[in-house]
Formats: structure tokens, sequence, C-alpha cells
């Protein structure tokens, strides 16, 4: 019951924007269908199937090396893998421009130095989006997929190797099959991601689905309008969700029983082992390394100075929020997915599937929900204490620290509860009926029996929502109180200014702050599996 | 059990760090709007992200005692955002980039008219709201900006002109999305109207030398990298670029000339950026006395010379880069007819195929 309740306060947002869809049609829309609506659609194919495809590859070939093989350096890869994370994509996108830019470092040594001027040398359209925005996002798919596959019993693979089957036949047809729940949660994620990205594609000139929200939005001076097409888009993401769901069908995923064992490692040598470090070394470096680069250089040429001062206020603050951030999400998430494990009705899937929705519109539209929701409490509250009391306390809720977390639960849970749910599918089922039937409570079932057996995957939900919280932009920017900066609130207002090598020094923050969680978050996860 | 009691205390303090943090930045913003007039503050909603604007803030602190508290995020969502508070919102001052979105929130009823003998006097009329609902603070030209040498100042003369086919594939100019594009076009659509605008429109299309991608410095860096000979951009990232930290951007700057379109034909387009005073605003007062300060002489130099914009108030001292480029003459049309015509525009951009 209390998980429906909350359930209901985190889908309030969804639905304020969700009900646009049952107005009128809103002025611009034949406009926009007339005119723009194809290319929207068109580019937000191309880059879903892109970015999607290209992500799948990378994170899932990683993460396959990193588990079963041993090969120069693994233990490296197996943490720097997750580093790209640590982008914004913004500023990725942005990085990756200053590289390739007419007075960048690559053009001006081929000028100044080769006395070459090539054209055609150009990273902002298109493919170069996909293959940028690919290349921060895939950690996603990589980080969920290991820890799945880390789960999986040798006995399995060696059962199919038995049998007589290849490595490359087990990694599809034992492996694959095996990590599908986690491996799809995270593909959801991704492109749930590159839906809502704004300021990668405003800056590329990439039309999308999202960038035409905020056509309507801006252009236009039509909030309905871009509220209904945000709503299309929800609806259209709820759809693919409920087809997996449906797909998946009663399929369990859970190992039982007592003959679990580790997965061993097979070491590769020769060619092999320098494939497999080739594999590994080019997403870290184009992914991570080329893009830190560039905002180093930035930092050199243009210095700390727009930071200075404020540098440990906002480090802080940014931590501690996103911290908060995390925790929250990871227990929400967490009842909502032991509420749909009791009870596997489908209406409790449909309603666990729908809190996840927020992630899939941009952030600025669910800011927009979720002031709607909380000036309406506000209001109300106004009102009783006004009758009462003959005061006016003025707006509680928003525009506080608490209408920017409540914001951050809406719009994250999504990161959280594909993880938590994938890990907590991989618990035998017994093991609850056992706890329950010794007459422990649900509760207690909960926090000592599946808590701690999933105490991996929750982990790394905490730390995807922490990394996110760090680097979100559009709901802090809109729904912060007076003079509340973040590191990400000042990189952006530099970048978006056209002052991106002053803002170097903030990305950089944002970067190290966010590595800091995942080389934690890395060094529990190999102790715990050890 | 223990292990939760222990990290049910340990997400306390945690929730309390952050409010407690949260606390310390804004213990200005007491929960009653009584208790802030007493405390002499001004909420500002702005749209204005630069350096400059954070240190007239604090002059204007030093000068007058009043706080000044910000949120600086998009004029549309600030705008948004004025909406939903309604009544109950606790800004008093919305600053925006450009006139377009000043009517906007006038046309929504989220400004109030000023009377202001100090605004009146400093903000020339056509730069401000014919009622006093928003003033101008600093100008900006939309110019055009040539390849030093391949194009000679004599071949440029109006907007229109490069439409003509011979700039074809030389012409840059950014995305349609960019607000400073719309309000030239709106400005084009009030002087010739809509059938010209957009068979200018349709023009420029047709001599882009590329689609419209990356920012207004960006155009300039195309122009120099020989994508295209001339570009459409706002003055001031000229003077950003000359004094940039990478000595590459200013390389690029200095291999540019800029050239202020229909001299001879009612003069450039410009746009202003602006402030107005919010409906609801509980420091109406202080809010009146920020504009004012924002139009000083002492105000409108720290613009015209950190940022490199036109300061609104004629005898202001400009910064020797704008004496350089000269006096030019400039557009008196008012522009609140601009914003009227902001939509306008913006379909005429989807109609002729303008990113």
């Amino acid at each position: 019951m209390a998980t429906f309740l909350l359930v209901l306060c985190l889908l309030v947002p969804v639905i304020v924007v969700g009900l646009s869809l049952f107005g009128d049609e809103p002025a611009s829309w034949s406009h926009i269908r007339n005119t723009v609506l194809h290319h929207y659609l068109l580019n937000t194919a191309a880059v879903v199937f892109g970015v999607g495809g290209l992500a799948l590859l990378i994170g899932v070939t990683c993460a396959w090396l990193v588990t079963f093989y041993r090969f120069p350096g693994d233990r490296i890869f197996s943490w720097a893998l997750v580093m790209p994370f640590a982008f914004p994509t913004y500023i990725a996108a942005f990085a990756y421009a200053g590289i390739f830019d007419y007075t960048g470092p690559l053009h001006s040594f081929l000028r100044n130095h080769l006395d070459l001027a090539p054209h055609g040398l150009d990273i902002m359209n298109l493919p170069g989006v996909i293959v940028i925005v690919s290349l921060v996002l895939y950690p996603y798919i990589y980080l969920i997929t290991r820890a799945s596959l880390q789960r999986q019993s040798e006995r399995i693979l060696e059962a199919s190797r038995s049998l007589g089957r290849g490595p490359i036949y087990t990694f599809f047809h034992v492996g694959i099959p095996l990590a599908r729940p986690a491996i799809i949660g995270a593909l959801t994620l991704v492109i749930m991601e590159v839906l809502n990205e704004y300021g990668a594609m405003h800056y590329f000139g990439i039309d999308t689905f999202t960038t035409g929200i905020f056509h309507i939005w801006f252009g236009m001076n039509d909030t309905d309008g871009a509220m209904r097409l945000a709503s299309m888009l929800m609806c259209l993401v709820f759809a693919v969700l409920l087809l997996e769901r449906v797909q998946r069908g009663r399929r369990r995923y859970a190992t039982c029983g007592t003959d679990y064992r580790p997965t061993e490692h097979r070491r590769l040598r020769g060619l092999a082992a320098i494939g497999a470090v080739v594999v590994c070394l080019v997403p870290v470096c184009l992914g991570f390394l080329l893009p830190l680069v560039q905002l180093l250089l930035w930092l050199n040429q243009s210095g700390t100075e727009a930071f200075d001062g404020t540098f440990l206020d906002l480090s802080i603050k940014s931590f501690l929020l996103a911290t908060v951030a995390g925790l929250l999400t990871v227990i929400a998430a967490v009842l909502i997915v032991y509420t749909v494990r009791l009870h596997r009705t489908a209406f409790m899937t449909a309603i666990s599937k729908a809190t996840i929705l927020g992630y899939s519109i941009p952030g600025a539209v669910i800011a927009v929900g979720v002031m709607v929701t909380l000036v309406r409490l506000d209001l109300s509250i106004i009102n009783s204490i006004g009758q009462t009391f003959g005061i006016s306390p003025g707006l509680l809720l928003s525009g506080t620290v608490f209408a920017l977390l409540f914001a951050y639960l809406v719009r994250f849970l999504a990161v959280a509860v594909n993880p938590v749910e994938s890990g907590f599918d991989r618990l035998c089922g017994s093991m609850d009926e056992a706890s329950l039937s010794l007459g422990k409570s649900r509760m207690y079932t909960l926090l000592r029996i599946n808590v701690p057996l999933a105490r991996g995957t929750l982990l790394a939900a905490g730390a995807l929502v922490f990394v996110d919280v760090l680097k979100e932009l559009p709901l802090t920017l809109i729904l912060r109180p007076f003079n509340f900066e973040t590191l990400a609130t000042k990189t952006f207002e530099l970048a978006g200014e056209e002052m991106v090598a002053q803002s170097a020094c903030g990305a950089l923050l944002i970067v190290a702050a966010g590595i800091v969680p995942i080389i934690l978050l890395e060094r529990f996860i190999s102790a715990s599996n050890r | 059990m223990k292990c939760i009691s222990r990290s049910i205390a340990i997400l306390c303090t945690i929730v309390f760090g952050v409010v407690g943090c949260s606390k310390q930045s804004d213990t200005s913003v007491p929960d009653a709007p009584n208790a802030v007039k007493a405390a002499g503050e001004v909420n500002v909603y702005t749209h204005r992200h630069y350096p400059a604007d954070q240190a007239l803030y604090r002059t204007f602190t030093e000068k007058t005692g009043i706080k000044v508290n910000v949120v600086k995020a998009k004029a549309d969502e600030l705008i948004k955002k004025l909406e939903i508070e309604g009544a109950a919102s606790k800004a008093d001052v919305l600053i925006t980039v450009d006139a377009g979105r000043l009517v906007r929130a006038r046309k929504k009823n989220l400004l109030q008219p000023i009377t202001s003998s100090v605004l009146s006097t400093n903000v020339p009329k056509h730069l401000c709201d014919r009622n006093g609902h928003w003033f101008g603070l600093t100008v900006r030209s939309r110019v055009i900006v040539y390849a030093k040498d391949r194009v000679k100042s004599d071949e440029l003369s109006t907007y229109k002109a490069l439409t003509d086919p011979k700039w074809k594939g030389r012409v840059l100019i950014r995305s349609s999305k960019n607000v400073y594009n719309q309000s030239l076009l709106a400005w084009i659509i009030n002087r010739d109207g809509d059938s010209a605008a957009e068979s200018w429109a349709a023009g420029i299309v047709g001599n882009m030398a590329r689609t419209p991608k990356g920012n207004d410095r960006d155009q300039i860096k195309a122009v120099v990298a020989g994508v295209g000979d001339v570009a459409v951009v706002n003055t001031y990232y000229v003077g950003l670029l000359l004094n940039s930290d990478n000595p590459e951007e200013r390389k690029v700057a200095e291999q540019v000339g800029i050239f202020f379109p229909n001299q001879a034909d009612g003069g450039a387009h410009i746009n202003v950026s602006g402030a107005g005073v919010t409906a609801a605003a509980p420091n109406r007062d202080n809010a009146v006395k920020l504009l004012e300060f924002l139009s000083s002489s002492e105000a409108q130099q720290v613009f015209a010379t950190s940022n490199y914009e036109y300061p609104v108030l004629a005898d202001a001292a400009k910064s020797p880069l704008l004496e350089s480029w000269g006096d030019f003459k400039a557009s008196r049309m008012n522009l609140t007819d601009l914003g009227e015509l902001n939509t306008e525009a913006v379909k005429i951009f989807d109609r002729v195929g303008w990113r």
C-alpha cells in the first residue's frame, strides 16, 4: 500500500505532462506536422538505432571480454571502461567539437606545422553525434551486463562447452540470452537518454524529437504543444517497454540451487590477447582520454578564474545533493521492484514500468510537471494556513531543495529500477518463500535476504543515479532555489554562453567527482565476487 | 536490524547536511514575503549568464544594501516558471537576452508597468515597452562579418543583398532555433511584409555555405576556415574572440571585418537584452531601484567594456574596441513589434527549410 502511494506520488508529474494529450489540438500542431515533423522522426530514428547499436556492441563485447578472459591490463580495463560515464553528453560533444574546431588543436596543428587545411574534417554531423553519444553512454550497458555476466554460473557455460560449442556460440546462445534482462534494461536506459538529449543535438544541429519539443515551446510559444509532443514520445517508450515485457513472457532468469560456481577466466595469448586489448582500449581512449585531454588544454588556456573561491562550496553541495538523490532513488526502486516481485500482477508490472517514463522525456518538461504539482500543493498549504493562522507562508515546497530531490526521483527512478530489477530477477524465489514460511515479515525478508544478496546491483544503481544527478542540468536550472549553484549549472552557464574554454574547470570537476564513486563501486564489486 | 538503523542515521545526517548547506547560501530568502521586504532584497530571474552581471549585482548591494538573489535559466523556462507560480511567485525582476521574450512575458500578464523618470531618461523610447512593462539595458547589433582576403566591404550593403546569386554557397548563419535570427526575420517582416520576408529567408537558405550548425563564434571561424565568405553574427562575439585566451581564436578574429548593414536603408537590425518588473513582485520598489541602477552610466559602462555590448545610455563611455568599429546607424523600429512577430518568423523559417 505504501509502495502504491509512493508510485502514485512519483507518477503525478508524469500524468500532468500526459494530460496534455487530451486537450484541444495545440495551435502549432498542424504547422509542425506539415513542415518539420518527418525530419524529427527520421533523425530520431537514426540516432536511436545508431547509438543503441553502437553502444550495445561496445558495452556487451567489453563486458564479455573482461568477465571471461585474462589479457594484459584486464583488471585496469575492468574499471577504466566505466570512466566515459563520468562525462556529461553535452560536455563530451563540446569537447569533440573543440578538438575538431578550426581553432582547435587538430586543425591548428595541421595548419601551423604541416601547412595543411583539410576540408571535411568535421564531426558536427549525424554520424559524429552518434559516435560521440555512444562513446559516453555505452558504460550503462557495460556496467549492468558485466554485473549480470559475473553472476552466471560456470557450470552452465561448461555445459555448453562440453557439448562441443566454441566460445562464440556460447557467447551468443548461452551467455547473452541469460544476461538478456540486464542488457535490455541497460539498452532501454541508453535509448531513453538519447531520446531526451538536447544539448549535444542542438549544438550539432541535429533536429530530433526533443529539439522539436523545445522548438514548439520556445519558438512557437506553445507549451501545451510541447507537452503534447513529449507525451507522444512517452507513450512510444511505454509501448516499447511493455512489448519487451510481454515478449520476455514468463521466462525466469534466476540461478537456483547449490551448483553455482563463479566463472573461470581463460587466458588469451598472442593475437587474441592483442585484439582484446585493442577492443577495450579504443572506447576508453575515445570516450574518456581524448575529451579529457581537450578539457585539460582548455583549462591550461583559460585557467580556473571563473571558479575561484567557489570550488569547495560547489563540490560539496553537488556531492551531497547527488548522494541523497542516489540513496532515495535506490530505496524507492527497491520498494517498487520488491512489491512487483511479491504480487506479480499485470497491473503492478504496468505501474512499475510507468514510473520509469520520467527518464524518457526532457528534463525541462519534467520540471514543468514537477512545478505544477508542487505549486498546487503549496497553494493549498498557503490557503489552509492562511485560513487558520491568518498569515501566508509563501511557497514552501517549490523553489527549495525538496523540489529538486523530488524531481530527481521522478526523473532518475528508471536508472535505479532497471538494474535493481535485473538484480532481483536473478535471485531465487524459493529463498523468499523459505524466509516467509519461517514466519518472517516481508520487510524482514527484503532487508535480510534480498537486499544483501543483490547489494552489488543496488550499489551499481546508486552510483548510476549519483553520477546522473551530478551531470543533470535542465531540471536543476529551473527548479533550484535562489543563488543555488551546482557544478553542472556553473559549467553550463559558461559553456552555454560560448565560453566553453572557461567552463573546462567545472567540467573536469564533474568528471572527477563522478570517477570517485565509480572506483569505489568497482572495488566493492570485485571484492564481493572474490 | 542494527545495520538498518545505522543506515537511517547516516541518511538523516546527509539529508540535514544538504538542507543545512543550502540554507547557508539562501538564508536571505525567509519564507514569509513580509520578512523579505524588511531584509531589503530583490529576487531576479535572468537569462544572462555573464560574469559581469554578478559584479554589477555586487556593486548594487554595496551601494543600496539590497541583496540580489538570482536564478539563471532560459527565458522561456523562467516565463513558464513565473506563469505556474502566479501570484505566489517570489521573483521581482525578469531579465532576458532579447526583446521578443519580454513581449511574450508581457502578453502573458507577467510584467507590471513602471513609471520611472530615471528609466525614461536613460533608455531611448524605441528600446522599451510603450507602457513601461520592460526596458532595454544593452544593445546588440546583428551584423555581417566577412573574410578580409576574399571580400571587399563595398561588395556588401544590406541583409537583403545577401540573397543575391553572387553569394551562392558563401553565406554562413546559425540555426533558425536561435532567437537572434528569429528577431532579425521579425524585423524584416515588420519592414517589408510577410512575403518579402519569406523570400528573403528562402534566398538565404539557397545561398548557405552549409547546413546551419554551431553558435555565432563557429560561423566566424567557418568564414576564416574558408567554408564560406560572409557570416551574420552578433557584434559582441567578434569582441569576445578578439579577447580570447586562445591565440588561434584571436588570429581568427583579426582576419575578419565587420560590416554594419542597411546604413542607407533605415539602419542595422538591433535587439536588446532587457528587464521588467514581474506582476507579482513582492519587492517592487527594490526591483525598480535595480533596473534604474542597471541603466545608470556606471552599470552601462560595465556592460559596454566587459561584454562588448552597446550601452542603451547614449553618453555612456564605450570600450576602445566598440569605438574602433565606429558609429553606425541603428534601426529605430520599436522592439515591441519584433516580439509580436516572433512566432510568424519561426513559422517562415520552418516553411523555407532553414534548419
